[in-house]
């Protein structure tokens, strides 16, 4: 009963992700604990794991295009997984309420940011470092640019680590306008290289909560198959709901959650 | 050079993709087996063993909960394959700059490994 409830709940995360395009751990973390009442260091990884499983998946896609920038990801990621590795630890020291709290602030930021426009009018620059060029799938015109500020992307990596490895979540929140705002990164490519480096930082948390004991497999399983269906699901679904209605959905499910996320945090 | 480098950057994303696929095959069939031999067994899934030895010579027993711990292990380790694989590419292109790069990262995951288990 407990493993179909479970299931159920990931194949809604995985719907709701793939369609909106935000990472399974935004949505799992406050399920599990609010929905199954579970340790919110269990919830977080379980989610971890999801994160990771959902990154890979998705990197296979995206690789194959060239749309990725591996060099740039690898070079974010030293501070990420240092951020990641210290996120982690900071979630299993820290009083839980603080845990609550922060991820409802994470999820209000996420509705307000879903209601804005994209930054994908923004012209990239080109010139910088690791200078690449890859073709707009959509387009089908070739994009070069380069990529600036690597110092404040670094410093900003070490952020989105300590909030992936704190919260359970991916860290893309972060990592994607980062790069796409404030390094000159076009916001496909960053959406695909925060997606390749997701996988990276999840994993260093999900590595300290596993050799800690905190992914039960009774959690971990039936969610990780879940959220692929779900994932599956989402992706067939995805060219036949309106944008503009699935964003204000996620809008109000996460005003829900962060609402219910504080309670918790705060009573 | 900026050819070169985008034909590099491809390569690197090839084989990036493959290692992915091949790493993640593995931990989900792991997991596989072990909701199967949970389901047929006891009908549930276990909450899971201390250690990986503990849960390899469970697997070699045919327990879930061998399989179910090892399959997760996998799953996680997927992208520090990619990043290992990394390595390898980068070395092959004489990048010794981006090989530092990506040991650092590596670094930075064997010493979760250690601080985890400690």
């Amino acid at each position: 009963m407990e493993f179909a409830l479970v299931f159920l709940v990931a194949i809604i995360v995985g719907v709701l992700g793939s369609m909106l395009g935000v990472g399974g751990g935004i949505l799992i973390v406050p399920l599990l604990t609010l929905v199954l009442d579970l340790p919110v260091t269990t919830a977080i990884g379980t989610s971890l794991v999801c994160v990771v499983v959902t990154s890979s998946a998705s990197q296979v896609v995206y690789s194959g295009r060239g749309i990725t920038n591996p060099r740039l990801g690898m070079l974010l990621e030293v501070t990420t997984t240092m951020g990641g590795l210290l996120g982690a630890f900071l979630a299993l020291a820290v009083n839980e309420r603080f845990i609550y709290v922060s991820f409802a602030c994470v999820l209000v930021y996420m509705a307000v940011s879903m209601g804005r426009d994209g930054a994908g009018g923004l012209q990239p620059p080109v010139g910088g470092v690791f200078d690449t060029e890859y073709v707009d799938p959509g387009s089908g015109e070739t994009v070069a640019y380069g990529v600036r500020r690597v110092p404040f992307g670094l410093a900003g990596g070490l952020g989105a680590g300590v909030v992936s490895g704190l919260l359970g979540v991916g860290g893309g929140i972060i990592k994607v306008p980062l790069m796409s705002l404030a390094m000159g990164v076009p916001l496909k490519a960053a959406i695909a290289t925060s997606n390749l480096m997701i996988g990276v930082t999840a994993a260093t948390g999900a590595l300290v909560f596993f050799t800690r004991g905190y992914v039960d497999p009774r959690y971990a399983v039936p969610t990780v198959f879940g959220v692929i269906v779900g994932a599956q699901l989402g992706s067939r679904l995805a060219g036949r709901a309106p944008t503009v209605v699935l964003r204000r959905m996620f809008q109000v499910i996460a005003a829900v959650l962060a609402l219910q996320m504080a309670w918790k945090g705060l009573s | 050079m900026k050819g070169r480098a985008v034909r590099s950057h491809r390569d690197l994303d090839r084989v990036v993709s493959r290692t992915l696929v091949a790493s993640l095959a593995v931990g989900l069939a792991l997991l596989l087996v072990g909701l199967a031999l949970a389901l047929l067994g006891r009908g549930e899934i276990p909450s899971g063993i201390d250690g990986l030895r503990a849960a390899l010579s469970s697997a070699r027993d045919l327990q879930a909960d061998g399989f179910c711990v090892l399959g997760i292990f996998v799953v996680i380790l997927t992208p520090f394959v990619r990043v290992a694989g990394s390595v390898v590419v980068f070395a092959h292109e004489r990048d010794w700059r981006f090989v530092a790069v990506t040991l650092a990262v590596l670094a930075v995951m064997v010493v979760t490994v250690r601080l985890g288990v400690a």
